[in-house]
């Protein structure tokens, strides 16, 4: 199967600190690959860093991202806003100002399509808008196709989102934290749609999400981030059956169940991301890590478990 | 909509009722009126009692005013003391002046500030962002009346391109008209430069940074059809009110610039009223002026709610 998306050895910094290191991760046909990790471990930068938007004073200082097989980083900018046009639908996690709130939902929708198909497409676009509205679950398209954003809810938006990064049809589907901003049933109804379609239609998806049970029924692969760096990943089963990665482990038993205990407090990971993880050239996580050794703090390796499994950290040696 | 414009209008009056009143108030309170200065210092007392009961001045402020007001409701504002003249047909032959400089100075204060605030949005924070920041803040700083006589020197005088002085009507001679009104025009466009730039640049720069615009880039839109389209869209509302008040004081007069350019405006017409204490044609100017910035006002407010479709709604949802 061909690689869609080659991401190989990314680093990138602002001007004080490394904000990913050596960051590699490959996404192929019709598969999807999910994110996990807390807030500010660089997945967020890292969907952005594929879609080369990093803010100005965020500059890539190594590695490459190769999208259907062209570097990224080596076109003109119009030639690459046709490749991301062409290529990637964008999700994203906040649906406020995503769409812009002064221009009818319908112009929205269809000006990528117009853009790339001519002027005499409008009409056709127009269509097709209708139907994938449609298709995501909105009951009256040609309503809301005239409609301002603000006239809609959120997780209505959101479908919005999604019906439009799908208008050109891009093997490339990329969500950051889709759900998170919605209310628990919207959040539900929306990861049904993807599920949906990912079953009705031939689409690679990259998904952030802090949703533990929506990734283990969405996603193929997943890659654990922690400071910038991937600490563990491998195919779903892989990481949810033999996590490795001690952080890993500590991010799989935060899931809160229903079944829970009220009076049980929340599970937490002590401690936090220090500066000095983000420096380290050793592990990130030696500091809050139950299992660290000296030569934690000083080095840390990738070691492959598998052909699709692989880990930073010494524990991956002993197994 | 209707409904909106019509309470807008009875406020008006109610505007236009309190500023006719106070400048009467103050009129009556200020030492020297009519009689004085047109019988000199040297008059006696007793002549100036004898004018002053002749043309009506002894009576109390609250009957002039009300006098004045009754008559006014009719639209007949009284005769001019100095001139002779009614004071409506005064304020009519000044109008072209004034509004052909306002029109004419807010048109060039608009295009030339609407590109410079483009550009210093585009390259925020490097070289040319500053030099057009500094460059209108220095030009806007410096006093409409020595900018004027270094212009009547330098375009009337050594390159002779306008006449020094004086008003030509369209009537007379389109050509003549536009000699006339250009360099004063631009003398008050300046003065706006500094206000509009930064608040083009301001709004732009905000809009730029919107979630929006990364749509636009997903989406593979064009950078002019993201710019326009998108950052244009939202970044045309604050300037519009801006633009609105500048006009609204600029049709109030503009003594200096008119002074200078012996333009018969508003403005000057304002001076003499009040230097003269001729009280009917202060009353009218300052009823003149004030209609103009209510009026003002309110076309302001009909273009921003035009221009943004929350507004709109906001109205929709209000009744």
């Amino acid at each position: 199967m061909n690689e869609l998306l080659k991401i190989t050895g990314l680093s990138v910094r602002d001007e004080d600190r490394a904000l990913l290191r050596e960051v590699s991760l490959s996404l192929r046909e019709n598969e999807t690959l999910a994110f996990i990790g807390e807030s500010g471990s660089g997945k967020t930068l890292t969907l952005k860093a594929i879609l080369s938007l990093l803010p100005d004073d965020v500059k890539v200082t190594g590695g490459s991202v190769r999208l259907a097989g062209r570097d990224m980083y080596g076109l003109k900018a119009g030639e690459k806003r046709r490749l991301l046009g062409e290529n990637v639908g964008f999700v994203p996690q906040n649906t406020v100002n995503y769409l812009h709130p002064l221009l009818r939902i319908g112009f929205q929708m269809c000006d990528g399509y117009v853009t790339f198909h001519g002027r005499r497409s409008r009409k056709e676009a127009e269509e097709k808008a209708v139907r994938l509205l449609k298709s995501v679950g909105i009951n009256d398209p040609e309503r809301v196709m005239t409609s301002y954003p603000a006239e809609l809810s959120g997780g209505m938006r959101q479908r919005v989102n999604i019906a439009g990064a799908l208008m050109m049809d891009p093997p490339l589907l990329i969500s950051d934290e889709p759900t998170s901003a919605l209310d628990r049933i919207v959040q539900k109804q929306v990861a049904d749609l993807y599920l949906s379609l990912l079953e009705e239609r031939k689409l690679s998806l990259i998904i952030v999400s802090h949703d533990l049970v929506f990734v283990s029924r969405i996603a193929d692969r997943i890659a654990v981030f922690y400071s910038g760096r991937i600490v563990e990943s491998g195919t779903k089963d892989e990481l949810f059956t033999e996590p490795v990665h001690p952080y890993t482990k500590a991010l799989l038993a935060l899931s809160p169940s229903l079944e829970q205990d009220r009076k049980e407090p929340l599970k937490e990971i002590k401690g936090y991301i220090s500066e000095d993880d983000r420096k380290r050239n050793g592990c990130p996580f030696a500091s809050r890590c139950p299992h660290a050794k000296e030569e934690c703090f000083s080095f840390t390796e990738e070691i492959r478990l598998s052909g699709t499994h692989s880990v930073l950290c010494r524990l991956g040696r002993v197994k | 909509m209707g409904r909106y414009v019509t309470k807008r209008l009875l406020s008006a009056l109610a505007v236009l009722f309190f500023v006719t009143l106070i400048t009467f108030l103050v009129l009556s309170v200020i030492p020297g009126d009519q009689a004085v200065l047109s019988l000199g210092l040297d008059a006696t007392s007793e002549s100036i009692e004898a004018l002053r009961s002749s043309m009506g001045l002894d009576r109390p402020f609250y009957v002039r005013y009300l006098e004045w007001l009754f008559s006014a409701i009719t639209f007949d504002f009284g005769t001019s003391a100095v001139y002779g003249e009614s004071v409506t047909s005064l304020i009519a032959s000044r109008i072209p002046v004034t509004f052909s400089l306002t029109l004419f100075s807010i048109a060039v204060a608009t295009v030339i500030s609407a590109l410079l605030g483009l550009f210093a949005a585009l390259s925020r924070g490097k070289g040319a962002d500053g030099i057009i920041r500094t460059a209108v803040m220095i030009t806007s700083s410096l006093p409409s009346f020595w900018i004027s006589l270094l212009a009547l020197i330098f375009f009337c005088g050594h390159l002779g391109w306008f006449p020094v002085n004086g008003y030509i009507s369209p009537a007379e001679g389109f050509a003549g008209f536009l000699r006339s009104i250009t360099l004063p025009s631009f003398i008050l466009a300046v003065g706006e430069l500094a206000l509009m730039t930064r608040m083009f640049r301001s709004s732009l720069v905000r809009s730029l940074s919107e979630d929006y615009m990364m749509a636009c880039e997903v989406k593979g839109l064009s950078r002019a059809r993201a710019l326009f389209h998108y950052a244009g869209r939202s970044a045309i509302i604050a300037p519009i009110t801006l633009i609105g008040n500048q006009a609204a004081k600029l049709f109030g007069g503009t003594v200096i610039v008119e002074t200078v350019f012996s333009l018969p405006g508003i403005g000057r017409l304002l001076l003499v009223a009040v230097e003269q204490r001729d009280t009917a044609l202060l009353q009218g100017v300052v009823l003149f002026i004030t209609f103009m910035v209510v009026l003002m006002n309110l076309l302001t407010d009909i273009a921003v709610a035009a221009a943004d479709p929350m507004i709109r709604l906001g109205e929709e949802g209000g009744r």
